[in-house]
């Protein structure tokens, strides 16, 4: 346990020396504060107005920090080789991967808890705090954790440069992939529709758990929804964590 | 000293896939040898002959295709292993926003030991390996000399008794060569074992117990050093004489005024040099064997045999 948290820790202090972070989140919070400006030009709708803007700046900021930070931390170590210098101690692999992943999601939340504060902050100004806009940056840390989980996949048995772009794809299809059962059923019965279906129940539905629009309309949020993504989404991470410590036990580091 | 040995490897084979169209490369090849408790083993070879690849099966960062590597009793593929065990990596490279001290203290927490201990070790070895002045500093400003330094001090973290160095000398500068080499001989007396990869001899020489000698990932040779000494080979004799003109049978080595220095075959006696020396009408003052050194017997080593039964050598 104190190796995994050792790594951890190492890897959050990396993740939160990176430059880059801070662009992206300095980019966010301008963003964010923009949308202010935004409402200007419209009537009636300027709380929908930021939300909307808001909570999109999360989704996109944080998932540049995963890609670039989570990609970016895994691929300097594979890549300098000291991963080679840290497996060299009495740390097994899945500790290391563990490590690893956790420091990751730790600066993840750390930073959309900043971007959450500021949205909340100036939405709360204004009054229109809706609990439902909790749950939804709740779903965005949630899927973000996921979008963490499959950076460390695809890291523990590609070469980083793929692991990047699996990783983007990750997201673009775990988005695309509801469309799938509609598919199905316009489908005749056969091979190909069974396909289809087995297809789409391999793949990430993160389209379930992205509330966004409810949050900016105010409708209240279902929580039997909020619970079954939650659970979806993290088992998911887990077990792709699970599999990337599998593939990453025998593979040689060279 | 015994125990268990700290390492074996037993018909321990390695390929190297470089593209998957292309045959692999054979890094070692039906390699065995055993590390005993409480020496100092030098494995020695030119380069790519496999020094590496073997140091890092041990550490079960790459796994064998063929045979066993046991390390501290255990599968070298398990952690535990590797419990009691420090490893300096060849020109190492840690994460460069790091301190020195951080860097020690990253790998105590990794090998268990205890926090309430760990700063005061960590402050302590690297003041001993030369870096007391340098712990706080990030290790981006850390000369190659510095680096390899804090990487010895990380190595020896845990107390380790069995210590992996790999290439250990390279990017010091002669003193550093020799606080290393005494640092290494200290482990020894602690009752530690030592494996370390050189291409150097002169390193080797002076620290072994006994050496190994790789070439193209097989074992070509495995001598205890002070036997190596004590039963070397007179490879020719030396005579220094004053005077007289061309000696028989002798090749003329140098020259200074009147004292000139032959050198005669080795199957040579030493009253028929004696003779020939006076025949010539100089004055023997002294006769030395020349005796085999290390860099002899692995310049004999390498040649002897050929690379056979390789495959993939053009990879
Ligand atoms: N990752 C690798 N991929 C392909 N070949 C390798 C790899 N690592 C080492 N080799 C080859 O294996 C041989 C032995 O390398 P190494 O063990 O590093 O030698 P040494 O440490 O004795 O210089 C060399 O010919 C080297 O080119
Ligand atoms: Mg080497």
């Amino acid at each position: 346990m104190r190796r995994i948290l050792a790594v951890a820790q190492a890897t959050l202090a990396e993740a939160i020396r990176h430059r880059i972070l801070y662009l992206l989140l300095l980019f966010a919070l301008a963003l964010i504060a923009l949308s202010r400006t935004l409402t200007l030009l419209t009537v009636g709708e300027g709380g929908k107005i930021i939300k909307d803007v808001g909570l999109s700046a999360i989704n996109v900021f944080g998932l540049m920090i995963a890609l670039f930070v989570g990609v970016g931390i895994i691929f300097r170590e594979m890549e300098r080789r000291t991963v080679q210098v840290t497996l060299s101690t009495p740390i097994a692999r899945w500790e290391y991967l563990l490590g690893k992943f956790l420091g990751l999601a730790a600066a993840i939340t750390i930073m959309v808890a900043v971007m959450a504060a500021a949205l909340l902050g100036l939405v709360a100004l204004r009054g229109e705090f809706t609990a439902s806009l909790l749950v939804a940056v709740f779903m965005l840390w949630v899927e973000l954790i996921f979008i963490t989980a499959a950076a460390v996949f695809f890291s523990s048995f590609s070469t980083p440069i793929f692991a990047a772009l699996f990783t983007a794809a990750a997201y673009v299809v775990g988005h695309l992939a509801w469309a799938l059962p509609l598919l199905q059923e316009r489908l005749p019965a056969g091979a190909f529709r069974t396909l289809v279906g087995a297809v789409y129940f391999a793949l990430p539905d993160l389209e379930y758990g992205d509330v966004r629009a409810l949050a900016v309309h105010g409708v209240p949020i279902p929580w039997d929804r909020v619970a079954t993504a939650t659970v979806y989404e993290l088992g998911y991470a887990a077990l792709l964590l699970t599999v990337a410590c599998l593939a990453f036990r025998r593979r040689d580091l060279v | 000293m015994d125990g268990p040995a700290p390492l074996v490897y037993r018909g321990v084979s390695k390929n190297y896939q470089t593209h998957f169209w292309q045959r692999p490369f054979t890094s070692l090849d039906g390699f065995s040898l055993e590390v005993r408790p409480g020496e100092i083993l030098g494995l020695l070879g030119p380069n790519g002959a496999g020094k590496t690849t073997a140091i890092k099966l041990a550490l079960g960062l790459i796994f064998p295709d063929a045979g066993s590597v046991t390390l501290n009793g255990l599968p070298a593929a398990d952690p535990a292993a590797r419990r009691a065990t420090g490893y300096l990596p060849e020109s190492p490279y840690f994460p460069d926003d790091l301190t020195g001290l951080e860097l020690v203290q990253f790998a105590g927490r990794l090998h268990g030991v205890p926090e309430r201990e760990l700063r005061a070790r960590a402050a302590e070895l690297l003041e001993q390996v030369g870096l007391g002045a340098a712990a706080g500093r990030k290790l981006r400003k850390y000369s190659k000399g510095m680096v390899q330094r804090a990487g010895m001090a990380r190595a020896l973290v845990a107390r380790p008794r069995f210590v992996i160095l790999d290439e250990p000398m390279s990017g010091l500068d002669p003193v550093g060569r020799r606080e290393f080499r005494d640092l290494i001989l200290s482990l020894r007396e602690r009752g530690a074992t030592v494996l370390f990869s050189s291409h150097v001899l002169t390193d080797a020489e002076m620290l072994c117990d006994r050496v190994a000698i790789l070439k193209d990932g097989r074992l070509r040779a495995l001598e205890r050093v002070g036997e190596l000494f004590a039963s070397r080979r007179v490879r020719g004799w030396e005579v220094e004489a004053r005077g007289g003109g061309a000696v028989a049978g002798a090749e003329l080595v140098s020259e200074r005024g009147e004292e000139r220095l032959w050198r005669f075959p080795a199957a040579m006696q030493a009253e028929e040099i004696f003779a020939a020396v006076r025949a010539a009408g100089a004055h023997p003052v002294m006769l030395t064997p020349q005796r085999e050194t290390l860099e002899d017997l692995f310049l004999r080593t390498l040649a002897d045999e050929p690379a056979a039964g390789r495959d993939g050598a053009a990879a």
